[in-house]
């Protein structure tokens, strides 16, 4: 535990910390959120973790593709054909009760999944009502998510919003992995927190926090206080002090605010602080504790404090701190003889060669001719099942499209084409309900491209970032190229049929590395064309000049992609196009 | 049974509150959509409704919740049971059924049941959700995650107030009125138009922003957590009190007038707001009725259609991409414009 007077603890302490709380209050804080590779740092961690829960409590590891029936439970296919009765087996979840569920590669979740999760951890038991049962089941876990995304990928935003507590261990070095946690203590502590109290002007500084820096969720007031608490408990104390507060502000929000003499150390703590490390003011964290001048300088050195990269993001652009992923939700163009993906029913004829049989159905319609069966059978048999019965069954893949806008924003057509694809985006959001389809912006200008609107079903977020959109400058063409593909080869490999749509007039003259030079400009344009075609991503280049330019559809033929005249390219117009092309 | 959080005690909300009360007062003004924010208490509203709900009456041990009294509507079991004298009413708590993601069809429909099939070779019908729901609440959190093939059978179902299950060998049907409540954060995925239609009111709910309500949501939870049992008796009263409000304004829906002018209004504001279709204007109505029922007073006014005019009109506006402002402040903008005859 730190002193007071002291540093600002590392992020290997914070993660300490962080165990000892979920294990003190996993109903309160419900869960962490771990931001990790793998590696031996996170092992440790779990490890450690692990060490403090319980020795009979249970602990289930999960990886994100865990099919429904397994996550909440389900007919047990081989005791009730055994038995010849419906036997229910528990799922991951209940099977956890009274420990902890560890979601390995949380970022790969898909958001039903996680909505399916979210409740339990809600509800503290697991509802379940399928292949003819209905019942409950306890389900009082705490859960670590294990996020190894990069950049903008997150947890399912169902699961980011439940758990109160969030760790980054990406930086941290195996030099810095000093210390644990003793499990006596949070035995203790575990005791102590049901008696521990909290000023009310605690209570109040923390919600004002966490609205002065935009967060918006609720939850995140209800973890906070459940934080602070624990961690007096884990002190030993019955009263809720301001480091505390400080130390819930750390692990839930991600505030981390220091004394002046952080802003001196040598090794920077992620790279997002190393970009932002800022000194914090002078706070009143010497004598005085327990007053609440003291707590408001902790405050509002939190405010201006360092916050994590992709908090700031999201607190700019209006979105909550955890976005959503783009493959969030249902299915969009539907590949209804698919072998996997999700179950959407059965058939009585296998609908492509080698189907999974579905044992219930076959089940359910052998049920009623048992007794005649059994009548008329030359052996004994418990279950009589004939070819006839057999159900397969039939699965529904997701392979959504996504539309990627390329546009070119520089210069004098900046607005006007930035208008345009604006209105194409969010007409092609109205009018793509029932497939689902996404829609993303970038725009490339000034020195480099820029990613507006990650992929997205949602008109409102898609609003909400699209209101201001910048525009001038110079045509980093090669840039926009590449920051398109790599966004076109993600979504891909998640599934998704991608097209991108190019709005430009073809004349690159910014390099990547933002210079001018003509011939760099050339290669470079010219590679990124040339790896873009290599790829195989699909795309159209239009052209939105008045006269249309034969350098455009160079760029189209160089880029493999399908070149279109539309001068004065109106929204509708736009949109109509691309719809067409969405549909095969 | 876990203790649910009292409606009563939720901070703030009061639009979903009273979209909820109004819809216990009259259920015919069709189901409720709760979109926004996570963490804002829309589940936690639902289940509270459970504890607010007056107790209904139910024929027998009836598992479709037969309504005592009209026989013609009775299910087989119950007409039986009539037949023999052997049907008695009871009271029971009207039911909020919770429709959780992952749920499949055979269960929410219903289906043969296997037990009986598979160990006595019974071909007897398992009720689903729908028949547990009727005559009460049917929750569907992240409504907008469920599988399409489930949201459509449930409008049909809600839309026609009778299940019908052909599958298996069974032919069953059996009625199911109930208020459909989906809640769900449109960041995630957005309904389908005709999905938003078929619900009579839709809101908005978004995260308090003020401290003050933050610190109210933050010591209130903290004591229901600490003493469950307490925190309700707390709630007792206000929520005693919410409950005979609703009981009195059913009592009077039956006896209210409608004026002339209500009617004309509400036309007038569909007509200024390009809403197509009888529905809106139907909901607008009995929305207007309930609300004034529920205040106790003698009859819908001008004043009761204005304040329910966004929730029963915001999700039935045409989409307009180009239009930045969002539907309810469309529906503010065209209220202001009417001048109140």
């Amino acid at each position: 535990m730190t002193s007071p007077a002291a540093a600002l603890p590392s992020l290997w302490d914070d993660a300490l910390l962080a165990a000892a709380l979920i294990t003190i209050d996993p109903k309160g804080l419900a869960g962490v959120h771990v931001r990790s590779r793998s590696g031996p740092v996170r092992d440790r961690w779990l490890e450690i973790l692990i060490g403090l829960v319980e020795p009979e409590a249970p602990i289930r590891r999960i990886s994100a593709g865990i099919p429904d029936i397994r996550l909440t439970g389900g007919l047990d296919i081989g005791l009730t054909l055994d038995g010849g009765r419906p036997v229910v087996e528990r799922g991951a979840l209940a099977s956890a009760d009274g420990g902890m569920v560890v979601l390995g590669m949380a970022e790969r979740m898909d958001i039903s999944a996680a909505a399916v999760i979210g409740m339990a951890l809600d509800n503290r038991s697991v509802r379940l009502e399928r292949d003819g049962i209905s019942t409950s089941h306890q389900a009082r876990f705490a859960l670590i998510a294990l996020d190894e995304g990069i950049d903008d990928e997150g947890l399912p935003t169902p699961l980011a919003d439940r758990l109160g507590l969030r760790i980054d261990l990406n930086a941290v070095a195996l030099r810095d992995m000093l210390g644990t946690v003793s499990s006596s203590n949070v035995e203790q502590a575990r005791k102590v927190l049901p008696t521990v109290v909290m000023r009310d002007e605690l209570v109040n500084a923390m919600c004002s926090v966490s609205i002065s820096v935009g967060i918006r969720s609720i939850r995140a007031a209800l973890h906070l206080s459940n934080a602070a608490r624990a961690a007096a408990a884990l002190r030993g104390s019955e009263t809720v002090d301001a480091e505390d507060a400080a130390t819930a502000l750390r692990l839930v929000l991600g505030l981390r605010a220091g004394p002046p003499e952080q802003a001196a150390e040598p090794e920077p703590e992620t790279e997002s602080e190393a970009d932002r490390s800022q000194p914090a003011e002078e706070q009143g964290s010497q004598q005085e504790y327990n007053q609440t001048d003291a707590l408001q300088d902790i405050l509002v050195a939190a405010k201006d404090a360092v916050l994590p990269k992709h908090l700031m993001a999201g607190l700019q652009s209006g979105t909550p701190v955890n976005r959503i992923r783009g493959d969030a939700g249902k299915a969009g163009a539907v590949r209804n003889k698919a072998r996997r993906g999700r179950a959407i029913g059965t058939s009585d004829k296998p609908p492509v060669p080698g189907a999974r049989l579905d044992v219930l159905a076959t089940l359910r319609q052998a049920a009623p001719w048992q007794r005649i069966r059994a009548a008329s059978a030359q052996c004994a048999r418990r279950l009589h099942i004939r070819k006839s019965d057999f159900r397969y069954l039939r699965f529904r893949e997701k392979t959504g499209t996504t539309v990627i806008f390329a546009v070119d924003a520089s210069g004098s057509a900046a607005l006007e084409r930035l208008a345009e694809s604006k209105g194409a985006v969010e007409l092609l959001l109205a009018e793509c309900y029932v497939r689902r389809d996404q829609v993303a912006l970038i725009a490339f200008r000034g020195r480099g491209s820029e990613v507006l609107l990650a992929p997205t079903r949602s008109l409102v977020r898609a609003k909400r970032s699209l209101s201001a959109l910048p525009g001038g400058g110079g045509t980093p063409l090669a840039s926009g190229i590449l920051t398109a593909l790599a966004m076109a080869t993600g979504l891909t490999q998640k599934g998704q049929s991608v097209i991108t749509v190019f709005l430009t007039d073809g004349r690159g003259n910014i390099a990547i590395d933002g210079g001018t030079a003509k011939e760099s400009v050339a290669a470079d344009t010219e590679k990124a064309t040339r790896m873009f075609r290599a790829a195989g991503a699909r795309a159209i280049v239009i052209d939105t000049a008045k006269r249309p330019q034969p350098r455009v559809e160079t760029l189209a033929r160089d880029l493999g992609a399908e070149h279109l005249v539309l001068p004065r390219a109106e929204p509708k117009n736009l949109a109509r196009e691309i719809g067409m092309r969405m549909e095969n | 049974m876990a203790v649910n959080y009292p409606f009563s005690a939720i901070v703030g909300q009061d639009e979903m509150k009273q979209a909820l009360l109004l819809a216990a007062v009259d259920p015919s003004i069709g189901g409720i959509l709760i979109f926004g924010d996570r963490g804002t208490g829309k589940s936690t509203a639902v289940r509270g409704l459970a504890g607010l709900l007056p107790a209904m009456q139910v024929a027998g041990d009836c598992r479709y919740n037969c309504e005592p009294g009209d026989a013609s509507r009775y299910c087989t079991r119950c007409r039986g049971q009539m037949s023999a004298g052997t049907l008695k009413p009871r009271q029971t708590r009207v039911p909020v059924i919770d429709l959780p993601l992952g749920a499949t069809e055979d269960r929410v429909a219903g289906a043969l049941d296997l037990e009986k099939a598979l160990v006595a070779g019974e071909k007897a019908f398992e009720p689903g959700l729908l028949a547990g729901a009727h005559r009460g609440f049917l929750y569907i959190d992240e409504v907008n995650l469920l599988e399409d093939h489930l949201v459509d059978l449930l409008l049909d179902v809600a839309a026609s107030g009778v299940n019908i299950v052909e599958r298996e060998g069974l032919s069953v049907r059996h009625p199911a009125r109930f208020v459909l409540v989906g809640s769900g954060n449109p960041e995630e995925g957005e309904l389908r138009p005709q999905l938003l239609d078929r619900f009579g009111l839709s809101i908005d709910v978004a995260s308090p922003n003020d401290v003050p309500s933050r610190v109210e949501v933050v010591k209130r939870r903290d004591a229901f957590d600490r003493d469950p049992v307490a925190f309700v008796a707390k709630w007792k009263r206000k929520n005693a009190e919410l409950r005979s409000k609703v009981v009195k304004g059913r009592a009077l829906l039956d006896s209210m007038e409608t004026p002339d002018e209500i009617l004309e209004f509400a036309s007038m504001l569909c007509l200024a707001l390009g809403v197509d279709g009888l529905r809106g204007e139907l909901t607008l109505l009995r929305a207007a009725r309930a609300l004034a029922a529920l205040e106790g007073g003698p009859g819908p006014t001008i004043s009761h259609m204005r304040a329910v005019a966004v929730p029963a009109l915001r999700h039935r506006l045409r989409r307009d991409p180009l239009d930045e402002s969002d539907s309810g402040k469309r529906v503010e903008r065209a209220l202001a414009e009417m001048v109140a005859p």
